[in-house]
């Protein structure tokens, strides 16, 4: 008794001033959270603002910022004296980086990376094309891996990513894509939604595909185990929908983009509410069955596989050539669940999705692609996938082709409007619609009332050359120094 | 009696001579069948039992049609049936259903299989249980460029250099933007190397013992199994003995090549072809000897000396893949024959040793690809059967070394490398003589479909037809 009481006093008298310290010291900090400075109310007054939902800009617009959110977006807004004011210039929303690899062990920015074949050494990133390897850990939240300390968060925070669907590095089944704002000294704190979508890398050769075939088939038989068995034990659980729950961020009747999976991962286990939903839980600990003593328990990676195969997760599907889309669709031939294909080519590559529009169509696939041209195939002739794809109905949403081509982004964005694709839509393509995606659209993506204030600010036209990244605000904190100066 | 016997004796003659025409005609020249004129073209088998959607029928007539096998029609048909070649000939009758495309004044003839095609899209190796099918590129930026020169198909394989059979091969066809039909075999050549060594013949002889004990157990086995015997236990298969028994078995050709102090060598990519790697006199009777140990023809791979010991090479039943650019020096100091020459396609093909050619290899080693200066191999593979023509060799018979020869060589000439019924519908339609440096591909067909068309490509359509 006194053993305890001695060492709850111990722990009383270490747990007080440790917070105190924490928070004052700047070693703790994050290399994003020393960029940014305190958070202050802001007006800016008279901007133009590309909303980000794909409509025309707004002009000579007011936005007020407090407590990190937008707080009024509208003309003639009265701006109290408290507030900072920022005048005149242009805003969009920050950028919501999809199939973002920042934080993780082994992904470097990639024109830091060199790497050596048969000898040579290169810079850049190297192909995953030759390598049979493919991991299956389709169960495993990227989240789970990331790094709040890592550099990289600050890097893509100053150039304009103010939010990361991150996604697996490996090739294969390799784990669940997640949602993170770049800021946080716990993982727990960056996650705005986790598991929101299974995670395919594909690569042209037999293990990939098998792999997908193989594991996929078993899931089905999964399914089709499920099916015979709660009709005769437990015919009223099934009911409730995994998918139908509500996630940690507020969410609104729109969302109709990606099936939502289920609630932000509790790892502390305080509401047991999942437990109850169904055995599609990923994480093995909330697989717990009452009422099932004798029954084996399901495997998980298969539970995840059957969560897609039943379109209750979004699949992402990463392939490095056109090729590898079509191995991947002759491997997910047997199953018909939609995808979201992710392909960031290089400029000038000439095997875009945009060849394969009716797979694409019969698939129901959108695409993620880079924010770049591709050559027409045999020639150095410029072509413009993006416009083609976004003609033949398929949606798409734009990422810097490389990570580390995110500097150059914005110009990139001009070549695309250059060829004749509406602004308005391209802003959406790299923050709304992103956001839509991965099911965080009413939190970010957009500049409106009650989003998080995740704003570019530019000095004119982002679009134009001449214009220059003045500042990116982050929950309305100003971050210090700009990368993007064109 | 004494009749009798004469008599028998007489018939068993006869019959080994008629036997020994028909080989040297299958065999070594590739199956000629005679002079054009006397050529009736077989009719096709008629379908079976006439399926729910009949295929489309396609007609390409009044061309004159170089089937590949030195035979020339001229204003002739080929009738396409879907992916096969349903008729061939001056006398075909079209069906009513099919489409007709009138190609006066154009050539056809069968789309050229290149022995050795590096990056075109298949991957150069494969491992384990990887096949060459699923690591298909099919939207590499040069397949298109191998088709507007006329190649079909291409052989890609693992460069080997080991002193037993091994490596990974596969016959691919191009065909832009699919991944189906296009892999015709795989593996289709298993290589090795010379000279060997007494330690590598002594390892050789012993794998060979091993592989033919093998199949003696397992032959008994099925024997047993066949007889109802259940107690009859399946021989245990050894895996590093797979490529041998492939071979020993003719299911793969085996390829020898020379490994004759490469200068450098990196994973296998790189290595020296042309003169540094080309096949000596020695190294062809040792490679002759391996096919005798096996018991199946192989390939030699650069014999540049093969022209000397050709009588040899086609007694062995052995084919040659020939560099004729390539240019080995003889050595002054030797007095008898040696070093290369001009003339090896012609005395080769005058020996009845079936010849694929190849562009010189240089760094690379030999093979079609976009390596070298700016890729220019790939633009020109008529070039070396054209060395052949000026080295004596049949101006017809040049074609079949980029055509049926290879497709021979490789144990695939049962689907392609000549226009003949039944086989697989590949083919060019060239404005010239397939080997007349101005002719170029107007339209490539492959598996039946139109995969290249000179008109609508970048490469050569600012290029005026021929007149």
């Amino acid at each position: 008794m006194l053993t305890l009481r001695v060492s709850l006093a111990l722990v009383a008298a270490l747990s007080v001033p440790l917070p105190v310290t924490a928070q004052d010291s700047d070693v703790l900090k994050t290399p994003a959270e020393k960029l940014l400075s305190e958070a202050k109310a802001t007006a800016f007054i008279g901007v133009d603002v590309w909303v980000g939902d794909g409509k025309k800009k707004l002009t000579g617009v007011t936005v007020l910022v407090e407590d990190g959110k937008v707080k009024e977006v509208g003309k003639d807004l009265s701006v109290p004296p408290s507030y900072e004011r920022v005048v005149g210039g242009c805003l969009t929303p920050g950028i919501v980086m999809l199939g973002s690899t920042v934080g993780q062990s082994g992904s470097r920015p990639a024109a830091a990376r060199s790497f050596v074949v048969r000898g040579r050494r290169f810079r850049g990133m190297p192909s995953r094309g030759g390598s049979s390897r493919a991991t299956y850990t389709p169960n495993v939240k990227v989240t789970s891996k990331l790094r709040p300390m890592d550099g990289g968060w600050a890097e893509f925070l100053k150039a304009g990513v103010t939010t990361h669907a991150v996604r697996p590095v490996k090739s294969g089944l390799s784990g669940l894509g997640g949602v993170v704002r770049p800021l946080g000294r716990k993982v727990e704190d960056m996650v705005l939604a986790d598991e929101r979508y299974l995670y395919i890398g594909m690569a042209s050769n037999t293990a990939h595909k098998k792999l997908l075939r193989d594991n996929f088939k078993k899931a089905k038989e999964l399914i089709e185990a499920r099916k015979k068995k709660p009709a005769a034990k437990t015919p009223a659980k099934p009911a409730t929908k995994p998918g139908a729950k509500p996630t940690t961020t507020p969410k609104a009747a729109t969302t109709k983009a990606v099936p939502q999976p289920k609630p932000q991962p509790k790892p502390g286990g305080d509401k047991p509410k999942p437990v109850q939903s169904k055995p599609t839980q990923a994480t093995p600990t909330t697989a717990k069955k009452p009422a099932a003593p004798k029954k084996k328990p399901e495997d998980p990676k298969l539970v995840v596989l059957a969560k897609a195969i039943e379109k209750k997760l979004a699949v992402m599907l990463s392939i490095n050539s056109g090729g590898d889309l079509l191995h991947a669709l002759d491997a997910l031939s047997d199953t018909d669940f939609p995808l979201v294909l992710m392909h960031q080519f290089s400029r000038g590559a000439t095997d875009t999705p945009d060849h394969m529009v009716a797979q694409l169509k019969k698939r129901k696939v959108r695409c993620v692609l880079s924010a770049d041209l591709g050559y027409a195939p045999n020639t150095r002739y410029f072509v413009n996938p993006i416009a083609k794809l976004m003609k033949a109905g398929v949606e798409v949403v734009l990422v810097p082709g490389r990570q580390h081509e995110l500097k150059t982004l914005w110009f990139r964005l001009n070549e695309l409007a250059r060829a004749g694709i509406s602004r308005a839509k391209l802003v959406e393509a790299i923050s709304g619609a992103p956001a839509k995606l991965v099911g965080v659209q009413n939190r970010v993506g957009t500049i409106a009332k009650g989003m998080d204030a995740n704003l570019l600010h530019f000095s004119r036209d982002p679009f134009s050359p001449a214009t220059h990244l003045v500042r990116v605000y982050f929950e309305g904190r100003a971050v210090k120094g700009v990368s993007t100066k064109h | 009696m004494r009749y009798t016997t004469l008599l028998t004796a007489l018939c068993a003659t006869s019959l080994v001579v008629a036997d020994l025409s028909a080989q040297r005609r299958r065999g070594r020249r590739g199956d000629r069948g005679g002079p054009p004129t006397a050529q009736v073209p077989t009719k096709p088998e008629k379908k079976k039992a006439a399926p729910k959607k009949p295929k489309p029928l396609v007609a390409y007539t009044n061309a004159t049609v170089h089937v590949g096998d030195t035979t020339v029609y001229r204003r002739a048909t080929v009738l396409l049936e879907g992916d096969k070649i349903s008729e061939v000939g001056p006398q075909v009758e079209i069906p009513k259903r099919a489409k007709t495309i009138d190609c006066k004044g154009q050539h056809i003839c069968p789309g050229f299989f290149i022995l050795k095609g590096v990056n075109v899209g298949a991957p150069r190796s494969v491992r384990g249980e990887e096949k060459y099918g699923d690591g298909i590129n099919p939207f590499h930026p040069m397949m298109k460029r191998a088709l507007a020169v006329g190649i079909t198909s291409y052989l890609t394989m693992s460069a080997t250099s080991g002193k037993a059979p091994t490596g990974s091969s596969a016959v691919i066809k191009l065909v832009p933007g699919s991944i189906e039909g296009i892999v015709v075999k795989s593996p289709a050549i298993h290589a090795m190397s010379v000279p060997l060594g007494p330690e590598g013949w002594r390892k050789l002889k012993a794998s060979v013992e091993k592989a033919k004990k093998y199949k003696k157990e397992l032959a008994d086995y099925e024997k047993k199994k066949a007889a109802g015997d259940k107690a009859a236990k399946k021989p245990k298969e050894d895996k590093s003995l797979a490529a041998l028994l492939s071979v020993m078995d003719g299911k793969t050709r085996l390829q020898i090549n020379s490994s004759s102090t490469p200068m450098f060598r990196s994973g296998g990519r790189m290595r020296f072809g042309g003169s540094a790697m080309s096949m000596r006199v020695p190294h062809i009777r040792e490679a002759l000897q391996v096919g005798k140990l096996f018991g199946a023809p192989v390939v030699l791979d650069n014999p540049s000396e093969a022209w000397i010991v050709a009588d040899e090479i086609a007694a062995a039943k052995g084919a040659c893949v020939l560099l004729p650019r390539s240019q080995v020096a003889p050595d002054p100091k030797v007095s008898e024959p040696n070093g290369s020459t001009i003339h090896a396609c012609a005395i080769l093909s005058e020996a009845g040793v079936p010849v694929a050619v190849l562009p010189g290899g240089g760094m690379f080693g030999s093979g079609i690809g976009n390596g070298g200066i700016l890729g220019q191999d790939l633009n020109t593979p008529t070039l070396d059967p054209c060395f052949a023509i000026r080295g004596g060799m049949d101006a017809k018979e040049a074609l079949s070394t980029i055509t049926l020869y290879p497709a021979m060589l490789a144990g695939v000439d049962d689907r392609i490398g000549s226009l003949e019924v039944g086989k697989d519908a590949d083919l060019l339609i060239l404005d010239g003589d397939p080997l007349h440096y101005k002719t170029f591909v107007q339209t490539a067909v492959v598996n039946g479909k139109v995969v290249y068309e000179k008109a609508k490509e970048p490469f050569y359509r600012h290029v005026r037809p021929r007149n």
